[in-house]
């Protein structure tokens, strides 16, 4: 072991005094509390302890998901039925249009109208076929264009109807519509004069359907205000 | 090569979970700890704060524990910087003396009062050299205790406490300067 140069030697003298240390040796024996001790230690335990996991895991998952079907039914149902009770019957859904082709009707049948009346005034002149006005289209316009053309609002088979059907229009077809029209509005009486009219003048096929469709409007009633109900 | 026994094998030995490894670093390490603290704060109840700060950040750090350094000289690192920290949260502000060595303090004489002319036993002797190390400069007084109670050298010293070897050089220097004289000789 070497023994330190002179220049160490008067480097130690100057940052060491023995005797300095011993005093502060004797002066300063502090210790922290005990208290402090064993929070320290106690933290320094629990650091390193492994944290135990749960020996049964949470299953609130699984318990939602076991739920989840029955309850997604139960309201698939619920909201069906609540649909399908809130609904109007069928019949009132099939005669809503009515009114609407009712008051189309007449203004559509008025040129069918104007067109014969002209064909009977000048009976000596060529008519044309009765064509149907198109207020939008060129007559030179191809089916698909005047597809594409068409306005959406009204839709394509009752417009296509109510153009074409209004100068051909029978009677016979005009009397069936007047039959039918005001079906839901008559009563049984009148429904049995009819059919008995019907009868009458030897319209077998056309009475048995009023009577299939009497028997289907009043199915407690009978034709014959005699009979039991 | 640190033996089974050295600070650095104990941390890392307490790194890798062992508990008592924990126990045998804090026994050893404990009451030179609190004395730097507490000389360096001046009131137990604050220094019991620091102390524990200290050995929690310790803890915290455990799994990142490398040995680059004297387990010591990483203890009162983490110990000067606690303190500063301390300094600068408090009402008095850093220091000056960490900031500029004054050499002239060291010639500033001691209190009179502090003057021992008829100490007779060692414990005065011991209480009136704690009051000197109380007046010493922040600095000064922490190179002292640092080499005292932590047993660190120049170099260690001026790594715990982010300065040149020098700096600590002078502050131990004019810190003994004080101590003797304000012991007037008595030694």
């Amino acid at each position: 072991m070497n023994d330190p140069r002179p220049s160490e030697l008067s480097e130690l003298n100057e940052i060491h005094d023995e005797r300095l240390s011993e005093c502060y040796r004797t002066a300063c024996n502090a210790e922290p509390p005990a208290w402090l001790d064993q929070r320290i230690l106690t933290a320094a335990q629990t650091a390193v302890k492994p944290r135990p996991t749960p020996a049964i895991p949470w299953r609130w998952p699984r318990v939602s998901r076991f739920w989840a079907v029955p309850v997604a039914l139960a309201a698939t149902v619920v909201l069906a039925v609540g649909l399908w009770r809130g609904l109007p019957p069928t019949s009132e859904l099939g005669g809503t249009p009515a009114p609407m082709e009712e008051k189309a009707a007449p203004s559509l049948a008025r040129p069918a109208a104007e067109l014969n009346a002209a064909r009977a005034r000048s009976a000596d002149t060529v008519v044309a076929p009765p064509t149907v006005p198109s207020p939008t289209l060129p007559s030179s316009a191809k089916p698909d264009e005047q597809r594409l053309i068409r306005p959406r609002a009204m839709p394509e088979p009752a417009r296509s109807e109510s153009f074409q059907a209004a100068p051909a229009r029978r009677p016979a077809d005009e009397e069936a519509t007047s039959f039918q029209q005001p079906a839901d509005l008559r009563s049984p009486s009148a429904w049995r004069a009819e059919i008995a009219e019907l009868r009458r003048q030897g319209r077998q096929a056309e009475a048995e359907a009023r009577l299939a469709e009497f028997r289907r409007q009043y199915p407690h009633e009978s034709l014959n205000e005699a009979e039991p109900r | 090569m640190p033996t089974d026994d050295a600070d650095e094998t104990l941390m890392l030995r307490y790194g890798a979970g062992d508990a008592d490894a924990f126990a045998r670093l804090y026994a050893r390490h404990k009451g030179p700890l609190y004395r730097y603290l507490l000389r360096q704060c001046g009131q137990p109840a604050v220094a019991e704060e620091l102390f524990q700060d200290v050995w929690l950040k310790l803890i915290a750090a455990r799994n990142g524990y490398t040995v680059q350094a004297k387990f010591t000289t990483w203890l009162y690192r983490l110990a000067h910087n606690r303190l500063i920290d301390h300094y600068r949260a408090s009402a008095r502000r850093l220091p000056v003396s960490y900031a500029d060595d004054c050499p002239e303090w060291a010639e500033i004489p001691a209190p009179a009062e502090a003057q021992p002319e008829h100490q007779e036993d060692r414990r005065q002797q011991a209480e009136r050299l704690l009051r000197l190390l109380d007046e010493l400069p922040e600095a000064q007084r922490e190179a002292f205790l640092l080499k005292e109670e932590a047993g660190l050298s120049l170099e260690a010293i001026a790594q715990a406490t982010g300065t040149g070897r020098e700096t600590v050089k002078s502050r131990l220097r004019y810190a003994l300067v004080r101590l003797r004289r304000g012991l007037g000789g008595t030694l």
